[in-house]
C-alpha cells in the first residue's frame, strides 16, 4: 500500500521536546582534536599497531645489537671468512653450530680429517662420516665440516721474538697448545694452489696437478693414521742451546775437580765484570743480553731423556773428563733407575741429523754419527782438505773466540796482506787451494793474491805474490792437520826447515803465526785448516774452553721454543716427543725473524682475548660472516643505523620541499604551475643513475654519502610535490573550498587548513615509503657498482645485501639475514604508512566503529 | 694463429687474474688444452687422439662435438687491423691461418714430452733469408754487414682458399698491408709493424705521410751533432698554442716528447731540408729587434756572431742550455713526412711466382736457428702471421670520414656479412652482445696436411655471453658450458676437483712509490712532509720490511709473495726452457736488492731461501732512522712534521680497500721504534677513477698498486715498462741520466766495463741503438749468447729494483674447471702450446651423448 | 577545443625541455677529461690521430653544433667508439637492434602484471581487514622489498635449474615469436612482473579503499544499487583516476627495460647501454640514449596530465 500522508490526523502528532535544546546525548566527552582523532582511528587498525611494534625491533635492534656483541664492523679476518651462523659450540646438537653437511672425495676427507688428527680441534664435527658411491663410481665421505676450524693450521712468517715467546707464556698459563711442529720444507707440496698450506703436516705426491695424501691408513675404527713430515732433531741435550751464533750465549768456564772437571755456564755479562781488569771482552755489540745466572752442567738420563740440564752448585754437576783417544768430553753417569742406562756418555754433535749438542753412549759413538765437541771450531760440514780433487774454495775453520762477535773466521786478511781476524766470513777472504808440484799454492779473494812466506827472521807471511808461479808452496802435515812451507836457501841457514801455519791463542785475541814445528809449545795450537771429524786438541790448558754452537746443516738454525730462557727446561706435557732419540723443531729462523705453524682457531682465540683483549673469546658470528670476515649480525646493526638516519633526514627534506612546492604549483595553476612544472619536469626527465654516475664523476673523493644524498635530495622531492599538486588539483574546486573562499579566507589559509590536511595522507603514507623505497635503490646502486658506502667502519644494508648477492647458491646465509631484514622494514612501514593514511584521512572521520 | 703478442695492460686490481674469466679470455690462443689421462674412467679414453704419430683415431661422421664456452663482454670487431682489447681477439683467432705454427713433441710412444716444443711450417711452404741481397742497398734500411734476419722471401702453399673457396694468393697479403697502414685510415693496430718487434721498412713514414710532426731538441739533444747546425733555421711561428694542430696544450708536448720522439734527426737528413726553428715560444720571450735579427738565421749562423747570440741568449734564458755539451736543451722544430707510395715499403710480392712475396725489415729477427734451417722460436712468435683481409668484402664495408678531414673507418668483420675466414673455422651466426657460432671451415688448407690430421675435433663452437658469474656457473653445472673459472669463495670446495686446472700467471703485482720529487713538493702543506719519499732509504725500509707472505695471506687468496720484477713463467732463453728466475744472477740480484749477505749463508740457494721467511724488520727500522736524519739534515722534514702518503685505487670496493688497511698497518709496523713512529699516515683515495695510471704518473698522489703483463719470452724488452718514460711509474726518475757500469761478460777484463745511462743499456740490449748513445753495441737475441744478456737483464732488475720505486708484493696464479665432456691435451701447462688448445682438445662425449648425461656430474668430487 | 590549446602549448613547452636537458648532458659529458689508455707499444700519435678525427679536441661548443648539424643533414647519431661490446658500429643500428628484446619483455611482464594487479587490488579493497586482505598485503610487501637481483636470480635457479623447466638464459636469434624464444622469455617476465603485480596491488587497494569510504558511494547504495554494481560503476572508476596514468607510465617504462634483469638473463636489450654508455665514455651513444629517456619521459608526463582531464572532467590540469 503506498504510503498515503494527506489525512493523518493532527493528534497522531506528538510533541516530542518543547522546551528543552534540542540534543541528543550529554556531551560529556571533549571534542577530539585532529591529530587525537587520527590516533584514535591509528589505534583501531590492529595492522598497523603490530607494524609500528616489530619497527621499534627492529630500531632497538639497530641501536643495541652492538652493545651485545664484542665484534665491532671494523674486525675483519683474513681465514674466518664466510662463517656459517652459530649459537653455540655443543658437540652433539648439529643445528645453527656454524656446520654443514658436506660429501666430498677421499682427498678432502683425509686433509679435514688431518686437521682434526693433529691437533684435536675438529674440522669434521666429532671426526664423524659416512661413506657413500658416486655417479662415477668413487667412494665420497659425508661429515659435517666446522666452518670455524676448517682453517686448521697456517704458516705465521716474520715472526718476532717477543710474539714467540707471548705465545708460549700463554700456552703454559691457559694449558692450550697453538704452535705446532714445523714440517721439514723439503718434503712440502709443491703445487702452486698447495704452497701456502699448513695443514699438509703429513706426506704427500703431486699427481696430476693435484696434492694427493699418501702412506696413509684408514684403520677399521675408521681412526685415520698419518706419516708426519715433521722437521727432526737430536735429542735437545744443552737444554738452553739456542743460536748461538747471535752476539749473546752462555760461555764456558772449566774448574778442575777431582779426576776430571767441571762445566760451568756463565753470562756473558756476569764474565766481564769479573774479567774488568785483564781488557776484558768487548760487549759493545751485545744487542740483547740474556740475564741467566751462573749455572752448572749435569748429565742425566732420566726417563731415557738422555740430556744435560742445569744445576746450581758445582759439587752436583758432573764430574767431565777428557777422552784422549776420540778428543771428547764425557762423563760417567751411574745410579740410574734403570741401571742399563749408566755408562759414560760423550757430549757431541748429532752432526748428520742437524745440529742439536747431543749426549752419546761411548759404547754407541761412531766417528761418522757424531762429532765430538772439541776445543776448538766445530764441524762446518766442509770438505776435507785431504781429498783435493780440483780446486776448491773453503773456509779455514771457525775458531770460537770469546762470544762477544759473531762467528769469525780466521783468515787471510786480503786487506793489508797480513794474517789476522777476520771478524765475519767475507767471501774476500774466500781460499782457494790449487794443486801445484807436491804441494799447493794458495790463494784468497778479491783482488786475487797469493800467499808467499817470506821467513825473514821475524817469520812473517806476505800476500804479495800476484800468480800461482811465484807463490810458496804449502804442504800440509796429515799428522796434525797443519799447512807448512819448506823454506830453503834462506841468508841465515839457520833458518831453513819447514814453517807452520799456527795459531797462538792468548787471552781472547788469537793471532795466527809462522812457527817452526820444534818451537810448538803448550800454547802454540797446529792452526787446523779444518776442523774433521778426527781433529785432535793436543792438550786442555786450564784457560777457556769455548763451546761450538752447533753448525748450520741446512742455513736455518735450530732455535728450541722449549726450554730457552732461565734454563728450566720447557717440559709442557703438550709438546709431540719424537720417537727414540729426535725431538721435532717448533720454529724454524730466518735471521732476525721466525717461521712458526699455529692452530688459526686457537690463535684467533689468543690474539683476541690474550693480545687485544677485546672481549672476544671465542669465535662466534650469530649471523655468520661475510667475505671479509666482518660479523653479519653487527655490521647490519650499523647498516640500518646508517640506513634509517639517511632515509629519515632524505624523507624529511624531500616531504617538505615537495609538500610547499606542489602546493603553490597545485593551488595557483596556470603560469605559476607550467613554470613550476617545467623545472621538476627537466630534473626528473633524466633518470636517477645517470644523475648519480655523472655527479660520483664530477665530485670525484668526496664520500659516497654525500653523493647519495644530494642524487636523492635532487629528484627525490619531485614524486611528493607532483602527489601533492594533483591532490590540489583534486580538492582545489571541491564546494568546500569555494565556500571558504567566499567566507574571505586568504590563500594562505585555504591552502594549509583545508586543502592541505586532505594531502597529508598521502602524503605522509609516501613520506613513511620513501624510507623502504630508499634503501631499496641504494641496494640496487651498490648491486651495480656504482656507489659503495662500504667504509673502514660504516656500511649500509645496500651494500651488504649487494655483498651478498654473489654467493647466493654457495653461502647463503650472507644475503638471508640482510633480506629478511629489508623484507620486514617493508612490511612493517607500509602497513604503518596505510595505518596513516587511514588516521589522517579526514573524510573517514567518524566511521571507525 | 697469432703467438703471445706483447699485451701489457696496467691494471688497478690485485684480483684481476681470479675474477671469473673464462678459458677463452686469458691468452690470445685458445688457452684450454690438457688432457687428464690417468684418471678419465670414462668411454673415449683420451689416448688414443692424442699422438698425432699413431693412426688417426677414425671421427664416425654423424657424431658432432660442439664446443660450448661463454664470455662476459662479447667481442665487437674482429677486424685485424683495428682491434682494440682482448675480447676481440676471441673469434679473431679462429678465421686467420698461421704462418708457422708450435707443435707438441713427442716421445717414442707417442706421450707427450712436458715443457718441449718444436716449430713446423703452416701456411708457408717455403721460406728464405734473403739479407744479403739487401744489405747496405739504399732505400732500405738493412745495415751493409748484416748477413740474416732482415730480409725473407716466403712461399705460400698453393692450396690456401678462404671459406667461400676463392684462392689467396701473395698479393693479397700485400694489399692488406697497405689497408693495414693506409695514412687515410690510420687503423688502431698500424703500429704493431713500427713500433713491437716485427719493423716493417717505411711502414711508419707511410703511416704518417702527409701529417705534420712536432718534435723538440729534447729528442735531438739525446742526437743532436754540430753538422745539423746549418740545417736549423730561426723562425718565430706564432705561439705554439694556436696554430698547433694538437691543442693539448704544452703538457701534450711534453709528454709526447718525452713519450716516443725517436730518430727524426735521420727523416730530416733524408728529407735533406731546413727545419725551422719554431720560436713561438720565443715570441713571449723576445725582443721585437731581436726577433727581426735572428728571423731565418740558420743555428751555425747564431753562434758565430756576437749579438745574434746575446739575442738569442733572450730565448735562451727561457731554454737552458745543457752545461755539459753546451748544446741547446730545447726548441721546437716540426717537420711534414713526404708522401710516400706504398712500393717503398718492406712488403712486395714477387712479379713472376703469384705465390711469393718478400719482406724487409728495420730489425732483425733470426727466423732460422744457427743451421740456417730449423725454424726458431721467432718464426710462430714474430711470423705467427701477417694480418689478411678478402679484397671485394673489405672494399665494400669502408666508410669515408664523419667530419671533413677526419679519417675512413672499416667495419670489415664486425658481422656475418661482413666476415671471411682462411683459418679452421669460420663464422656461421653473430648476435651482438649475445651469441657467437663458428663452425668447421672445410676449405682450410690445414685439414689436408699431415701436421693436422686426427686433430680439430671440434665441429662448431657456441659462445654465450653471460654476464653473471653465478648464472654462467649454474650453466656450467648444468652441462651448458663446457668450461669457467673458479671464483675465489668457491675455490675451497673445488681445489682437489679432478677437473680443476691451475696456472701460474706471468703478472707480478708491484707496490708503486712517487719518484717526482717536484710534485711530492708541491702536495706538502703545512706540518705535513711527503718529501722522505724521495730518499731511497725511506724507499728501501718499506720494501724490505714488508712482510709479503702474511699480505699474501691476509689480501689475495691465489697469490704468492713475489720478490721481483719477473717470476717463475718468464723466460730469458726460451729455446732451451731457460727460466730467468732460476739463474744464480737473477737470485744473486734479490739477495743483494733485499739486503741478504750470501755470505753469511752456505749457498746462495740457502741465502735465496731465506728471502722467502718474512720481513727484516730490524733492517728496515734502521732504514728509516737513517732517511729520517738525512732528511732533517736537509730540512726537508722538521722535528714535528707528519708524514702522510695518499694510496689511490681506481674503485673502492672490498679488496681494494682490504689492500689498503694492511700497507698502511705495515708502513707504521716499520716506523716503530724510529723517530716516526706515530707521525705517518697512508689515506686512501679512489677519485681517480679509471685515469688513476695516468694522474700517478703525473705526480698526483703517493702510492699505488699495479703491475704490467706480457712479454714472458722477452723479459729484456719487458724491461720497457719500468724504463721507458712513456709506460713507467716512475716519471721523476729520468732513466736517460741514472747510469750502470757493469762488466756483462764478467771476465774482469778492463775493456769490457761499460758504463752508460740505463736506457743506454737498453737500446743496447734490444738492438735500437741511438747513435747517440756511448757504446753502438747490439746486444739483441740472437747477436749475443744468453748468458751475456742474462747479466744484464739480471742487472738492469737489480738496478730497476735498488731504486725503490716499484716494490713487488705478489705473483697471482688462476685457476678453472672443466667439463666431462672435453679433456686437454695434456694437464702440464706449456709455455707455447698451453694445455694444447682447440687444436688438441679431445672429447669424452658427442653432443648426443653428452645431453643425456650433462646434469649429473658433481664437480666437487 | 580547450585541451587542443592545452595540449599545443604542452608540446611547445616539452621541446624547450627538451633541448635544455640535452645540452646539460652534452656539456656534463664532455666536460670529464678524455680517458687515453696508455699500453706498451702502442703508438700515441694513432690514438690522437683517431681522436682528433672525431673533433674531440675542439672546444664543447663547436663540437655540440657539428652533432648537431650531423644529425639533421646526413641523419648520423655517430658511431660507439669504446662502447665495450658495439665498437666502430652506428649508434642507431646497435639501439634498435637491441630494442625488441626489452620490449617484448616489458609488454609480457605488463599484460601479466596489470590485469592481475588490479584484480588482487580490488579483492583486497573490498575484504579490506579481513584475512584475505591481510594475506594479499603481506605476500606483496614481501615481493616489494626483497631485491629484484635476489628473486630473479631464485626463479633462475629455482625454475631453470633444480626443475629444469626453462632454459637458463634468453635463447639467441632474432626469431622473437617462436615458441622456444617464448619459453625462454617465461622466467625473465615472471620476475619481471612480481614488482609491477605488487606495486599494482597495493596502489589499486589503496585508492579503492579511499573512495569506497566517499559519500557517493553511500548515496550509490541507497540508490538500490547492488554492492558489485556500485563498485563498478562508481568506486572503480573514481579510483581509476591515479591508476589509469600509472599503467601508461608503466607502458612508457617498457622502453627503459630493468637493467638487473637483463644482466642475470643475459638479455641482449638495452637496459644496461645507458650506464654502460656513461661508464666507456661513449659520447655519441651517450647523448642518443639521454635524448631517447628523455623524450620518453617528458611524452609520458604529458599524456598521464592528459588523461587526468578526459577520466575526471572536473580536473583541468593548469586551470586556475
Amino acid at each position: 500500500m503506498a504510503n498515503n500522508f494527506e489525512q493523518l490526523p493532527q493528534e497522531q502528532f506528538v510533541l516530542v521536546n518543547e522546551n528543552r535544546p534540542l540534543k541528543d546525548k550529554e556531551l560529556v566527552t571533549k571534542p577530539r582534536g585532529f591529530f587525537a582523532d587520527a590516533m584514535y582511528r591509528f589505534s583501531r587498525n590492529k595492522g598497523s599497531i603490530v607494524a609500528a611494534g616489530i619497527i621499534g625491533v627492529l630500531f632497538l635492534y639497530a641501536i643495541i645489537a652492538p652493545l651485545c656483541t664484542p665484534y665491532k664492523v671494523s674486525t675483519t679476518d683474513a681465514y674466518l671468512k664466510y662463517c656459517l651462523p652459530k649459537i653455540h659450540d655443543n658437540p652433539n646438537f648439529d643445528f645453527y653450530d656454524g656446520c654443514d653437511t658436506k660429501t666430498t672425495s677421499e682427498i678432502n676427507f683425509i686433509e679435514n680429517y688431518a686437521i682434526g688428527a693433529e691437533t684435536g680441534v675438529n674440522a669434521i664435527k666429532r671426526q664423524a662420516y659416512t661413506t657413500g658411491i658416486s655417479s662415477i663410481g668413487e667412494t665420497t665421505y659425508t661429515y659435517r665440516l666446522d666452518s670455524y676450524r676448517k682453517t686448521g693450521n697456517v704458516f705465521m712468517k716474520g715472526v718476532s721474538r717477543d710474539t714467540l715467546e707471548s705465545i708460549q707464556a700463554y700456552q703454559d698459563e691457559m694449558g692450550i697448545q697453538i704452535i705446532y711442529p714445523i714440517t721439514d720444507p723439503a718434503q712440502r707440496p709443491t703445487a702452486a694452489q698447495d704452497l701456502k698450506n699448513a695443514n699438509f703436516w703429513y706426506k704427500t705426491e703431486y699427481i696430476d696437478g693435484r696434492t694427493t695424501p699418501v702412506e696413509y691408513t684408514i684403520n677399521e675404527d675408521g681412526t685415520v693414521t698419518y706419516q708426519n713430515i715433521y722437521k727432526e732433531y737430536a735429542r735437545p741435550s744443552l737444554s738452553s742451546v739456542q743460536n748461538f751464533n747471535t752476539t749473546s750465549g752462555p760461555n764456558a768456564k772449566l774448574t778442575p775437580v777431582s779426576g776430571g772437571f767441571t762445566i760451568a755456564l756463565t753470562s756473558a755479562v756476569e764474565e766481564e765484570e769479573e774479567e774488568e781488569v785483564e781488557g776484558g771482552t768487548d760487549t759493545s755489540d751485545i744487542d740483547d743480553v740474556l740475564e741467566y745466572e751462573t749455572n752448572y752442567l749435569s748429565m742425566s738420563t732420566e726417563d731415557n731423556l738422555n740430556f744435560i740440564s742445569f744445576v746450581k752448585s758445582a759439587d752436583e754437576a758432573s764430574v767431565f773428563n777428557y777422552d784422549a783417544t776420540n778428543g771428547g768430553i764425557y762423563a760417567e753417569i751411574n745410579g740410574h733407575d734403570d741401571p742399563t742406562l749408566d755408562g759414560e756418555y760423550l757430549l757431541g754433535i748429532g752432526a748428520e741429523r742437524g745440529s742439536a749438542i747431543g749426549l752419546i753412549k761411548s759404547s754407541e759413538y761412531s766417528a761418522s754419527d757424531y762429532v765430538l765437541l772439541n776445543a776448538f771450531g766445530g764441524d762446518q760440514g766442509k770438505t776435507k782438505i785431504t781429498d783435493f780433487s780440483a780446486e776448491k774454495n773453503c773456509y779455514l775453520a771457525s775458531v770460537r773466540t770469546n762470544y762477544t762477535t759473531t762467528k769469525n773466521y780466521v783468515n787471510l786478511n786480503s786487506m793489508d796482506g797480513s794474517i789476522g781476524l777476520v771478524n765475519s766470513s767475507s767471501a774476500s777472504a774466500k781460499l782457494t787451494f790449487t794443486a801445484k808440484d807436491d804441494g799447493y799454492t794458495i790463494k784468497f779473494g778479491k783482488p786475487a793474491k797469493y800467499v808467499k812466506l817470506v821467513a825473514n827472521g821475524n817469520n812473517t807471511i806476505e800476500s804479495s805474490a800476484t800468480s800461482a808461479d811465484d807463490a810458496s808452496i804449502w804442504h800440509y802435515d796429515a799428522e796434525n792437520g797443519s799447512m807448512y812451507v819448506n823454506v830453503t836457501g834462506h841468508t841465515d841457514a839457520s833458518f831453513d826447515g819447514a814453517y807452520y801455519w799456527a795459531l797462538k791463542l792468548d787471552g781472547d785475541e788469537p793471532a795466527a803465526v809462522i812457527a817452526r814445528k820444534a818451537d810448538f809449545t803448550a800454547n802454540l795450537v797446529p792452526f787446523v785448516v779444518y776442523a774433521t771429524a778426527d781433529t785432535k786438541a793436543t792438550d786442555l790448558s786450564e784457560g777457556q774452553l769455548y763451546l761450538m754452537a752447533e753448525s748450520q746443516k741446512d742455513n736455518s738454525t735450530m732455535y728450541y721454543a722449549n726450554g730457552y730462557f732461565n734454563g728450566d727446561n720447557y717440559h709442557s706435557k703438550m709438546r709431540v716427543e719424537g720417537e727414540g732419540n729426535y725431538k721435532y723443531a717448533y720454529a724454524i729462523s730466518h735471521g732476525s725473524s721466525f717461521e712458526i705453524r699455529v692452530n688459526y682457531y686457537e690463535y684467533y682465540r689468543y690474539y683476541h682475548s690474550y693480545v687485544l683483549k677485546d672481549g672476544i673469546n671465542y669465535p662466534m658470528f650469530i649471523f655468520g660472516a661475510n667475505d671479509s670476515g666482518q660479523d653479519i649480525f653487527v655490521c647490519l646493526a650499523s647498516g640500518a643505523r646508517f640506513s634509517f638516519i639517511l632515509a629519515i633526514v632524505v624523507s624529511v627534506v624531500n616531504m617538505l620541499v615537495g609538500a610547499i612546492y606542489g602546493a603553490i604549483e597545485g593551488y595557483y595553476g596556470g603560469r605559476a604551475d607550467l613554470i613550476m612544472e617545467r623545472i621538476s619536469e627537466i630534473l626528473s626527465a633524466v633518470p636517477f643513475m645517470i644523475v648519480i654516475t655523472l655527479l660520483k664523476y664530477h665530485m670525484g673523493g668526496t664520500s659516497q654519502a654525500i653523493i647519495l644524498f644530494i642524487a636523492f635530495f635532487l629528484t627525490g622531492w619531485i614524486g611528493e610535490a607532483s602527489l601533492v599538486r594533483m591532490q590540489f588539483y583534486r580538492f582545489k574546486n571541491q564546494e568546500y573550498v569555494l565556500a571558504s573562499r567566499t567566507l574571505g579566507a586568504r590563500d594562505w589559509r585555504i591552502m594549509f587548513k583545508h586543502i592541505f590536511p586532505n594531502a597529508l595522507g598521502t602524503i605522509v603514507t609516501s613520506s613513511v615509503l620513501v624510507i623502504p623505497s630508499m634503501i631499496f635503490s641504494e641496494t640496487s646502486l651498490s648491486y651495480l657498482g656504482i656507489i659503495n658506502l662500504n667504509t673502514g667502519d660504516m656500511t649500509s644494508v645496500g651494500t651488504l645485501l649487494a655483498g651478498g648477492q654473489p654467493y647466493l647458491t654457495t653461502y647463503p646465509h650472507i644475503i638471508i639475514f640482510p633480506a629478511i631484514f629489508i623484507s620486514l622494514l617493508m612490511l612493517t612501514f607500509n602497513l604503518f604508512g596505510n595505518g596513516l593514511r587511514d588516521a589522517f584521512n579526514p573524510s573517514l572521520r567518524g566511521t571507525e566503529d | 694463429m697469432t703467438g703471445k703478442k706483447l699485451l701489457l695492460v696496467s691494471s688497478a686490481l690485485m684480483l684481476l687474474a681470479s675474477c671469473g674469466g673464462n678459458p677463452e679470455s686469458s691468452t690470445s690462443s685458445v688457452a684450454p688444452a690438457s688432457t687428464d689421462s690417468s684418471n678419465s674412467s670414462t668411454s673415449a679414453s683420451s689416448d688414443s687422439s692424442e699422438a698425432t704419430s699413431s693412426s688417426s683415431s677414425t671421427i664416425v661422421e654423424n657424431k658432432t662435438y660442439t664446443y660450448n664456452i661463454y664470455t662476459t663482454v662479447s667481442p665487437s670487431n674482429w677486424n685485424e687491423l683495428t682491434y682494440q682489447d682482448n675480447n676481440d681477439t676471441q673469434i679473431m683467432n679462429y678465421l686467420a691461418g698461421g704462418f708457422f705454427s708450435y707443435n707438441y713433441k713427442f716421445d717414442e710412444k707417442g706421450k707427450i714430452i712436458p715443457g718441449q716444443y718444436d716449430v713446423q711450417y703452416g701456411a708457408i711452404a717455403k721460406a728464405e733469408d734473403v739479407t744479403l741481397t739487401y744489405a747496405g742497398e739504399d732505400g732500405w734500411a738493412v745495415p751493409l754487414d748484416a748477413e740474416s734476419g732482415y730480409a725473407y722471401e716466403f712461399t705460400i702453399r698453393d692450396d690456401i682458399k678462404w671459406d667461400d673457396g676463392t684462392a689467396v694468393k701473395a698479393e693479397d697479403f700485400v694489399y692488406t698491408m697497405k689497408q693495414q697502414l693506409d695514412p687515410l685510415f690510420k687503423n688502431y693496430r698500424a703500429d704493431s709493424f713500427y713500433n713491437n718487434s716485427l719493423v716493417i721498412h717505411n711502414a711508419y713514414d707511410y703511416v704518417m705521410q702527409g701529417t705534420v710532426g712536432f718534435f723538440g731538441s729534447r729528442t735531438l739533444y739525446g742526437k743532436y751533432s754540430a753538422d745539423l747546425d746549418d740545417k736549423l733555421v730561426f723562425h718565430v711561428g706564432a705561439p705554439l698554442e694556436e696554430n698547433d694542430p694538437y691543442d693539448g696544450g704544452t703538457s701534450y708536448i711534453y709528454d709526447w716528447l718525452a713519450g716516443n720522439g725517436d730518430d727524426y734527426v735521420a727523416a730530416i737528413a733524408k728529407a735533406g731540408f731546413a727545419a725551422t726553428v719554431n720560436a713561438a715560444y720565443g715570441a713571449n720571450y723576445l725582443s721585437t729587434e731581436a726577433e727581426q735579427a735572428l728571423e731565418g738565421k740558420t743555428y751555425a749562423e747564431i753562434k758565430a756572431d756576437a749579438t745574434l747570440t746575446a739575442y738569442f741568449q733572450e730565448f735562451y734564458d727561457f731554454w737552458i742550455e745543457d752545461p755539459e755539451t753546451g748544446i741547446l736543451d730545447f726548441f721546437v722544430t716540426s717537420y711534414t713526412f713526404p708522401e710516400m707510395d706504398f712500393s717503398k715499403v718492406g712488403l712486395f710480392a714477387d712479379t713472376v711466382n703469384p705465390l711469393k712475396f718478400t719482406l724487409v725489415l728495420d730489425n732483425s729477427i733470426q727466423l732460422f736457428k744457427e743451421d740456417g734451417k730449423t725454424l726458431s722460436y721467432h718464426a710462430a712468435y714474430d711470423f705467427g702471421s701477417l694480418p689478411l683481409v678478402k679484397k671485394d668484402l673489405y672494399e665494400a664495408n669502408k666508410h669515408e670520414p664523419a667530419i671533413e678531414g677526419g679519417l675512413w673507418t672499416s667495419t670489415y668483420n664486425s658481422s656475418v656479412a661482413s666476415s671471411a675466414s682462411w683459418g679452421p673455422y669460420k663464422l656461421t651466426s653473430f648476435q651482438a652482445g649475445k651469441e657467437y657460432v663458428l663452425e668447421r671451415n672445410e676449405n682450410w688448407y690445414g685439414y689436408n696436411m699431415p701436421e693436422y690430421r686426427g686433430q680439430y675435433m671440434t665441429d662448431r663452437i657456441v659462445c654465450q655471453t653471460i654476464p653473471e658469474y653465478e648464472t654462467a656457473f649454474l650453466a656450467f653445472r648444468s652441462g651448458d658450458i663446457d668450461g669457467i673459472g673458479l671464483d675465489v669463495s668457491v675455490a675451497a670446495d673445488y681445489k682437489n676437483s679432478k677437473r680443476a686446472v691451475f696456472t701460474a700467471d706471468d703478472y707480478v703485482t708491484s707496490m708503486q712509490l712517487q719518484s717526482d720529487a717536484a710534485a711530492l713538493k708541491g702536495r706538502e702543506s703545512e706540518g705535513i712532509d711527503k718529501e722522505i719519499l724521495t730518499y731511497i732509504d725511506f724507499r728501501k725500509a718499506i720494501s724490505v720490511g714488508f712482510n709479503r707472505a702474511e699480505y699474501t695471506n691476509k689480501c689475495t687468496t691465489s697469490s704468492l709473495p713475489g720478490y721481483g720484477l719477473f717470476n717463475s713463467m718468464h723466460y730469458y732463453d726460451v729455446e732451451n726452457g731457460g727460466v730467468y728466475r732460476n739463474e744464480d744472477v737473477a737470485k744473486k740480484t734479490l739477495c743483494d736488492v733485499y739486503g741478504v749477505d750470501v755470505n753469511a749463508f752456505d749457498s746462495l740457494d740457502e741465502a735465496y731461501a731465506s728471502l722467502d721467511g718474512g720481513n727484516n724488520l730490524t733492517l728496515a727500522r734502521s732504514l728509516v732512522t737513517s732517511a729520517y736524519n738525512q732528511a732533517l739534515a736537509d730540512e726537508k722534514i722538521s722535528a714535528t712534521d707528519k708524514v702522510e702518503l695518499v694510496l689511490g685505487a681506481a674503485v673502492d670496493n672490498v679488496s681494494t680497500r682490504r689492500t689498503y688497511d694492511y700497507i698502511n698497518g705495515a708502513i707504521k709496523e716499520i716506523c716503530v721504534g724510529t723517530p716516526l713512529e706515530g707521525r705517518i699516515e697512508v689515506v686512501f683515495d679512489t677519485s681517480w677513477g679509471t685515469k688513476w695510471a695516468n694522474d700517478f704518473r703525473a705526480g698526483a698522489y703517493d702510492i699505488c698498486t699495479g703491475g704490467w703483463t706480457g712479454a714472458a719470452w722477452n723479459p729484456g724488452y719487458f724491461l720497457m715498462a719500468y724504463l721507458d718514460k712513456a709506460y713507467a711509474y716512475a716519471q721523476g726518475w729520468d732513466t736517460e741520466k741514472a747510469t750502470l757500469t757493469f762488466n756483462p761478460y764478467g771476465d774482469g777484463n778492463a775493456d769490457h766495463e761499460y758504463t752508460m745511462s740505463l736506457m743506454a743499456w737498453w737500446r743496447c740490449l734490444n738492438g735500437k741503438v741511438k747513435s747517440s748513445d756511448p757504446y753502438q753495441e747490439n746486444w739483441s737475441d740472437g747477436f749475443v749468447d744468453n748468458e751475456i744478456r742474462l747479466n744484464i737483464i739480471a742487472a738492469l732488475e737489480g738496478e730497476i729494483l735498488k731504486h725503490y720505486y716499484s716494490v713487488p708484493i705478489a705473483n697471482a696464479f688462476t685457476a678453472e674447471l672443466i667439463s666431462y665432456k672435453i679433456e686437454y691435451a695434456s694437464r702440464d701447462y706449456n709455455t707455447f702450446m698451453t694445455y694444447g688448445g682447440i687444436r688438441y682438445m679431445t672429447y669424452n662425449y658427442d653432443d648426443a651423448a653428452w645431453a643425456a648425461v650433462k646434469g649429473t656430474f658433481d664437480y666437487k668430487l | 577545443m580547450y585541451m587542443f590549446k592545452y595540449i599545443m602549448k604542452r608540446l611547445g613547452l616539452l621541446l624547450m625541455t627538451f633541448v635544455i636537458i640535452e645540452i646539460i648532458c652534452f656539456v656534463l659529458i664532455k666536460a670529464l677529461p678524455i680517458v687515453i689508455d696508455i699500453q706498451v707499444g702502442k703508438d700515441r700519435d694513432i690514438i690522437d690521430a683517431q681522436l682528433r678525427a672525431r673533433g674531440y679536441y675542439d672546444p664543447i661548443p663547436v663540437q655540440f653544433w657539428n652533432y648537431i648539424v650531423r644529425i639533421f643533414t646526413k641523419g648520423d647519431f655517430g658511431i660507439c667508439l669504446n662502447l665495450p661490446e658495439h665498437r666502430n658500429h652506428p649508434v642507431l643500428e646497435v639501439f634498435s637492434s637491441k630494442l625488441p628484446p626489452t620490449i617484448l619483455i616489458n609488454i609480457y611482464s605488463s599484460l601479466v602484471s596489470v590485469p592481475i594487479g588490479i584484480m588482487l587490488g580490488i579483492f583486497a579493497a573490498l575484504r579490506k581487514n579481513k584475512w584475505q586482505d591481510q594475506v594479499i598485503s603481506t605476500s606483496v610487501m614481501v615481493f616489494i622489498s626483497v631485491p629484484s637481483f635476489v628473486y630473479a636470480f631464485l626463479v633462475q635457479f629455482i625454475f631453470c635449474f633444480l626443475l629444469g623447466w626453462f632454459p637458463l638464459l634468453m635463447k639467441s636469434g632474432y626469431d622473437y615469436f617462436s615458441w622456444p624464444m617464448f619459453q625462454s622469455m617465461i622466467p625473465a617476465v615472471i620476475s619481471m612482473s612480481f614488482g609491477s603485480i605488487a606495486g599494482y596491488t597495493r596502489y589499486t587497494r589503496a585508492e579503492l579503499t579511499e573512495v569506497l569510504t566517499n559519500d557517493y558511494m553511500l548515496l550509490a547504495r541507497t540508490k538500490g544499487l547492488t554492492k558489485a554494481q556500485a563498485t563498478t560503476r562508481h568506486a572503480l572508476r573514481n579510483a581509476m583516476v591515479p591508476i589509469f596514468p600509472s599503467i601508461i607510465g608503466e607502458f612508457i617504462g617498457v622502453l627503459s627495460g630493468s637493467l638487473i634483469i637483463e644482466k642475470i638473463f643475459s638479455i641482449p636489450g638495452i637496459g644496461g647501454l645507458y650506464l654502460t654508455s656513461i661508464n666507456s665514455m661513449d659520447y655519441d651513444s651517450f647523448m642518443f640514449l639521454s635524448g631517447f629517456y628523455i623524450l620518453v619521459g617528458l611524452l609520458a608526463s604529458l599524456v598521464i596530465d592528459i588523461s587526468y582531464g578526459i577520466i575526471d572532467p572536473r580536473i583541468r590540469m593548469g586551470a586556475k
